[in-house]
């Protein structure tokens, strides 16, 4: 297949006072030209560090410690810096959880989106800089983009910042979007029109996107394909459909449990027990174990790997299929 | 700015310190005598008409040489403050920015700190002789440390903030993240260093010529002024007295200065 962006086996770790810590471990994922991956996860799962490794922008004192990442044919794990940074708002674009302080206070977005610009065609006058903001603002939705050029960011609301954010991180032609959590910070109402947006915007352009995020309904909405991580890894990776009616991790299962539903009376919503285990203190066996309801002796001392229960669906459970342990207790 | 002209003290202090840098600046234009025009005639003459503040010990007009000595001392301030504060607030932003020179230079830092500016002054007009650029020198490596202690704070702070991880993202280089992104966020609590700092640099300088390190006479500076007035204390106490007032009005407004301007821009002490 001829992926825009290919993980193997991805491993960033952060050297702590008691050890090295595996905050990715291992992880394998791809996403082709045009299309959508939601990766979801509670907190501290390594959503975020994931996307931040693909950037190689690790927040030290973490560093990426093996694998891959085949971006184009290239490995941007061995690129120089100077390449590297060539490749990060041209070719990848990022945006954040948090509009509110991913601008920077002191000065107008259109200086903002003008330096991203600039940053990468150094030889562009600025009266052409500027038409290009003001069309990627246009672009985005946001009403009068010639006044708005000239505001600071605190004239704005979190919906028109995040759009900034985004015209800002389109003003390239990126090959790829990777969005952290890029609805969590904002009123529903202005979620589902920043959704409506990308999936416009990705339409137009044919970029992928890698979209982070511990909402399933975002994922419902947007996800070609799904991967549901936990404690670092990827447990189980199918298409965005197949996630809601087929799901075969006890953890999705989970996950799918604690949405509230409207047609069904529920006294209340099944939640999963427990929290993420901290990545120094791995239970043995399946790190999902000691939350889990369908967990037995096996599970305790086997850590489960990726394996394909089907085309294109693949789960880290030794009990999966689901339908074999639900008919054993039924 | 607004909620620093709704402070009256803020107000009073802002219009002296401009009052003062405009007599400083304009020193030659507002008096028609020269602060080395001595007339012997007049000597030790105490303050009233033909010299308003009175004369010296040489005769000279104390008024000119008062004007003359703000002069020298608001630009030693200055560009000591300047020197050293720019020094200190690109080490600073350095330590912030790339954590694995932190410690290496806040260790330097801390080593300046150790020594006392009076004696790094001593040492330093030991090497070169005494004069103002001795004094401006030991001035600037004085400020240095705490202008990069200032700045690292204001920059670690920043650095946790979304938009430096944002403009990484989209490709910026480091020189750029630093002086257009971290630089004018920590601005505020710069200038309010800087104000502040002005102030006490002026003191330091001063206590430097009054101890004969700094400026030597003739020369019209405030310290080297009051220090030549001492010897006079008890038959013109005016000599001495008219530059030791003039340098607490300075320090004064300086630090009052920086204490409004800190209550206006520091949002954490906003009522």
């Amino acid at each position: 297949m001829t992926d825009l962006l290919n993980i193997e086996g991805l491993r960033t770790v952060f050297r702590t006072g008691s050890g090295e810590v595996t905050a990715v471990d291992g992880v394998s994922l791809s996403v082709a030209r045009g299309k959508t991956l939601g990766i979801v996860g509670e907190s501290g799962c390594g959503k975020s560090v994931l996307s931040l490794s693909l950037m190689r922008l690790v927040p030290s004192p973490g560093r990426i410690a093996g694998g891959r990442v085949m971006f184009d044919g290239k490995d941007l794990l061995s690129l120089p810096p100077a390449a590297m940074r060539d490749i990060r708002g041209r070719r990848i674009a990022m945006i954040f959880q948090e509009p509110m302080t991913s601008l920077n206070p002191v000065f107008t977005v259109g200086d903002q989106i003008t330096e991203a610009m600039r940053a990468h065609d150094r030889g562009a006058s600025a009266a052409a800089l500027k038409s290009r903001a003001i069309a990627a603002l246009d672009r985005v939705r946001i009403p009068a983009p010639e006044r708005r050029f000239d505001e600071y960011p605190h004239q704005m609301s979190g919906g028109m910042r995040q759009r900034v954010m985004i015209a800002m991180a389109l003003s390239c032609d990126p090959d790829l979007l990777i969005a952290d959590e890029p609805t969590t910070a904002l009123d529903v109402t202005v979620q589902a029109q920043i959704l409506d947006l990308l999936r416009d915007l990705q339409q137009q352009s044919g970029m992928a996107i890698i979209l982070i995020t511990h909402d399933l309904g975002v994922v419902a909405e947007m996800a070609d394909e799904v991967a549901v991580m936990y404690a670092g890894r990827v447990v189980e990776r199918t298409s965005g459909k197949a996630i809601f009616d087929d799901p075969q991790h006890p953890y999705t299962l989970g996950l799918l449990g604690s949405i509230p539903k409207l047609e069904e009376t529920q006294d209340r919503l099944l939640a999963i027990e427990g929290a993420v285990p901290p990545p120094f203190a791995l239970p043995q066996g399946c790190r999902f174990n000691p939350r889990c309801v369908f967990a037995d002796a096996e599970c305790t001392r086997i850590d489960p790997q990726l394996r394909d229960l089907a085309a294109g669906h693949a789960v880290a459970c030794l009990r999966a299929p689901v339908e074999s342990i639900v008919g054993v207790g039924a | 700015m607004r909620r620093l002209l709704r402070d009256p003290v803020a107000v009073a202090a802002l219009l002296l310190t401009l009052a003062l840098i405009a007599a400083a600046i304009f020193a030659p234009w507002l008096t028609h005598g020269d602060p080395y025009d001595n007339d012997l005639g007049s000597a030790m003459a105490p303050p009233g008409e033909e010299h308003w503040l009175g004369a010296d010990d040489q005769g000279r007009d104390l008024v000119v040489r008062l004007l003359y000595g703000l002069r020298l001392t608001l630009l030693m301030g200055a560009v000591s403050v300047a020197v050293g504060g720019g020094i200190g607030t690109l080490l600073g932003l350095a330590a912030a920015f790339y954590r694995r020179a932190d410690g290496t230079i806040m260790r330097l830092m801390d080593v300046m700190l150790s020594f006392p500016a009076i004696l790094f002054g001593l040492a330093i007009a030991a090497i070169f002789g005494p004069g103002a650029t001795a004094v401006m020198l030991a001035l600037v490596v004085a400020t240095i440390p705490l202008a990069c202690r200032v700045a690292r704070a204001a920059a670690i702070v920043e650095m946790g903030r979304d938009y430096m991880e944002a403009g990484r993202a989209v490709g910026l280089g480091d020189g750029r993240l630093i002086l257009r992104h971290l630089l004018p966020n920590c601005a505020s609590s710069l200038l309010v260093f800087a104000t502040l700092r002005i102030g006490q640099v002026i003191l330091l300088g001063s206590a430097l010529s009054f101890v004969g390190l700094g400026a030597q006479p003739p020369t019209a500076e405030l310290g080297a002024m009051a220090a030549q007035g001492r010897t006079f204390l008890f038959f013109a106490p005016h000599i001495a007295v008219v530059p030791c007032v003039a340098i607490f009005v300075v320090v004064l407004a300086f630090n009052v200065l920086g204490d409004a301007l800190r209550d206006a821009l520091d949002p954490r002490l906003r009522l």
